[in-house]
């Protein structure tokens, strides 16, 4: 990926949020959620972002779209115009910046207003971005929906959600995702309510839409199975930091970090016959408030030594080829 | 319609639970809809079992028979569930209470999240074990909680503390603790690990295998999960639209599934072993019970269905040794999954 290629460039993002007891008192404890994380996405790129519940995995995709303020650091987003900065956003920028990111949520039940048709729902950001007539809107919607495989459109654009499967919600929230034709889109677990049939459906179609319209996705899901497939490359959230990065295949194949050693022999596989390795990890995940300088997972790793206790949180450094690593002991590790 | 076949492995305990061609549906203001449609299975001493398919198909529906906890608008209209000979069915319900947590108990779907937040964990299990046995004294009961919490490894002294200061992992051993607080002869575990990380999925998954084995119970999975399912049953149910579509021992459903559901859904699980490649979806959605299609559940959907299909519903049939099938075209299915093929 070359340095100007990138569509989004992510530079030691934070996002902490206030731990109070009081309303009238300051804050004197944060939770890190996201602790100078970065990373690239190019053209047409989607990057797996996985990890435990509680990692900052959601809260860094909300903060790239811009339904979270970031308190530190800056996501950039490249369009015919220059650079837009997802953390310091003009107001008269916001417009422009909608057009361009979009988000696909998690749950398709809660994620759609129930008194609004299909038609309103995907139809809502063009009269926002006061693109096309009326007239031209029917007719992109009525695209829309065939592109995500809601046919005969004639047939869905009355109707409401309840009167849709959640299979055919999610393909709505895609459709809509994708009406103002965005370059980049932040996927929150898109897949996760549906069943295993309509799953890789929806999967596949995103696949398809990304090719035909060239959508980069930040795709998050706590699903190493679900990422496999879906992307081309994978980044390991913990704690807040950014634990591994490297090509989808090369992170499965070859996992330098700990913590993504043991995320990966925890994956249940559909194989009767297939022996697991053992997970080696202690413990259970802690939370982000105010978190020491050293390594985030120094508490669950059953190699740590003296470095990892005596140094601030290891850097994210390229071992090889494009795969990056945050930890002291890789080459230990690895060996 | 032929009887289902029960694997017989001499080397196995005897058959515990027998589910004999049951028939539940539930009556709604549209009508009966056929929820469980002529299930049979049997569940083998200290055996595991897992009921897999999509939601809607009537795994719990299924589970909440066997514990007679069915809703109030179910409707049995044949067959019989027998645990150790005796039909459970036929029972009044005082003499279904006895057989309640103490021979089955049910580790229920979202369970962890039910938990009275104003009680102590411990207390509340108290509660379970006091209905049960009510001579029980309270040291007797604390020393009996102690006992449950170390053995689905949890710190005994977590038992006076409330659920918000449980995580979601802990919470889920309690709740497996108490599902075992009247030592049952079989645990029924609807949906385990659904919510959890797949971490602490493995852990609790882990401890579930070494508490069976250390107790010698019969556990019943039901998830749609069917990775899961592949590391921790023994036998295998699939289920599709309130009917039993395959049955026989989890490696021989894995790795020779004959039923083109069984096939399609395998086809269409990713994994994160083997060569990545291009999975195939399961096309349209499961029928609307109130109106199930005629002849097989299955063949609207169905690649390989013929006007038989349509027609005729096919019986359960005995394919090999404890393996049995509900379909015309069995023979059709390719020995290879169809992501195989692609490769």
């Amino acid at each position: 990926m070359s340095e100007n290629g990138a569509l989004v460039k992510v530079e030691d993002l934070q996002k902490r949020f206030p731990v109070t007891k009081s309303v009238f008192r300051k804050a004197e404890h944060f939770v890190h959620a996201v602790d100078g994380v970065s990373f690239e996405i190019a053209h047409g790129e989607s990057l797996g972002l996985v990890g435990e519940s509680g990692c900052g995995k959601t809260t860094t995709g909300r903060v790239l779209v811009k339904l979270d303020e970031a308190t530190g650091g800056r996501a950039l987003l490249a369009d015919e115009q220059g650079l837009i900065d997802v953390a310091h956003i003009r107001q008269e920028d916001m417009k422009r910046f909608r057009r361009r990111v979009q988000m696909i949520f998690q749950d398709p039940y809660e994620s759609m207003n129930p008194r609004r048709t299909v038609y309103d729902t995907v139809a809502e950001p063009l009269a926002i971005q006061k693109i096309g007539t009326r007239l031209e809107r029917e007719e992109k919607v009525a695209q829309l929906l065939q592109l995500v495989g809601l046919t005969p459109p004639a047939s869905f654009l009355f109707r409401y959600p309840h009167e849709l499967s959640g299979g055919q919600r999610q393909r709505v929230a895609v459709a809509r995702a994708l009406v103002v034709g965005p370059s980049f889109v932040v996927a929150d677990e898109p897949t996760s309510m549906l069943d295993v049939s309509i799953r890789i459906s929806i999967m596949e179609l995103m696949l398809r839409l990304a090719d035909e319209l060239g959508v980069s996705y930040l795709y998050i899901t706590h699903d190493l199975a679900v990422a496999r497939y879906m992307c081309d490359r994978i980044a390991v959230m913990y704690l807040g930091k950014i634990v591994e990065v490297a090509t989808t295949e090369e992170l499965l194949a070859n996992p330098l970090h700990p913590y993504t050693r043991a995320l990966l022999s925890a994956v249940p596989v559909p194989d009767p016959s297939y022996k697991r390795p053992p997970v080696e990890i202690k413990g259970g995940i802690s939370k982000a408030i105010d978190p020491p300088a050293t390594c985030r997972f120094l508490d669950r790793c059953p190699w740590a030594i003296d470095v990892c206790r005596e140094n601030d949180h290891p850097p994210l450094e390229d071992k090889d080829d494009e795969h990056y690593v945050a930890c002291y002991l890789v080459d230990k590790i690895s060996a | 319609m032929t009887a289902p076949a029960a694997s017989p492995s001499p080397t196995r305990g005897d058959v515990v639970l027998e589910v004999d061609h049951l028939v539940m549906n539930y009556r709604t203001k549209e009508g009966l809809v056929s929820a469980v449609e002529d299930v049979s299975f049997d569940l083998i001493e200290g055996d595991s079992l897992g009921l897999v398919g999509e939601s809607g198909c009537g795994k719990t529906s299924v589970a909440m028979c066997l514990l007679r906890l069915q809703a109030d608008n179910a409707e049995f209209h044949r067959g019989e569930i027998r645990f150790k000979g005796e039909n459970l069915l036929a029972l009044s319900e005082e003499e279904m209470r006895r057989h309640r947590w103490n021979d089955i108990s049910m580790v229920f779907q979202g369970a962890m999240n039910a938990w009275n937040p104003v009680y102590r964990v411990g207390d509340q299990i108290r509660e379970a074990l006091r209905v049960h046995f009510p001579d029980m004294t309270v040291a007797e009961g604390r020393e009996r909680i102690r006992a449950l919490f170390e053995l689905v490894g949890l710190n005994p002294d977590m038992m006076d503390r409330y659920p918000h200061e449980f995580s979601g992992g802990m919470r889920q051993r309690a709740v497996i603790a108490m599902a075992l607080s009247c030592n049952p002869t079989i645990i029924i575990a609807d949906e385990p690990t659904t919510a959890l990380d797949v971490i602490v999925q493995d852990q609790i998954l882990k401890e579930l295998k070494k508490v069976q084995h250390e107790l010698g119970m019969s556990i019943i999975y039901i998830s749609h999960d069917i990775a899961v399912i592949a590391e921790v049953t023994d036998h295998l149910g699939v289920m599709y639209a309130g009917k039993l579509m395959e049955y026989g021992t989890t490696e021989e459903v894995f790795h020779r599934p004959r039923h083109p559901y069984t096939f399609l859904l395998l086809s269409s699980t990713p994994s994160i072993t083997g060569p990545r490649r291009k999975l195939a979806p399961l096309e349209g959605e499961p029928p609307n019970l109130l109106d199930p299609p005629g002849g097989c559940r299955f063949n609207p959907r169905c690649p390989f269905a013929t006007e038989k299909c349509e027609r005729e519903e096919p019986p359960l049939e005995e394919i090999g040794p404890g393996h049995t099938v509900a379909c015309w075209h069995h023979d059709q299915v390719p020995k290879t999954l169809l992501h195989e093929l692609r490769v």
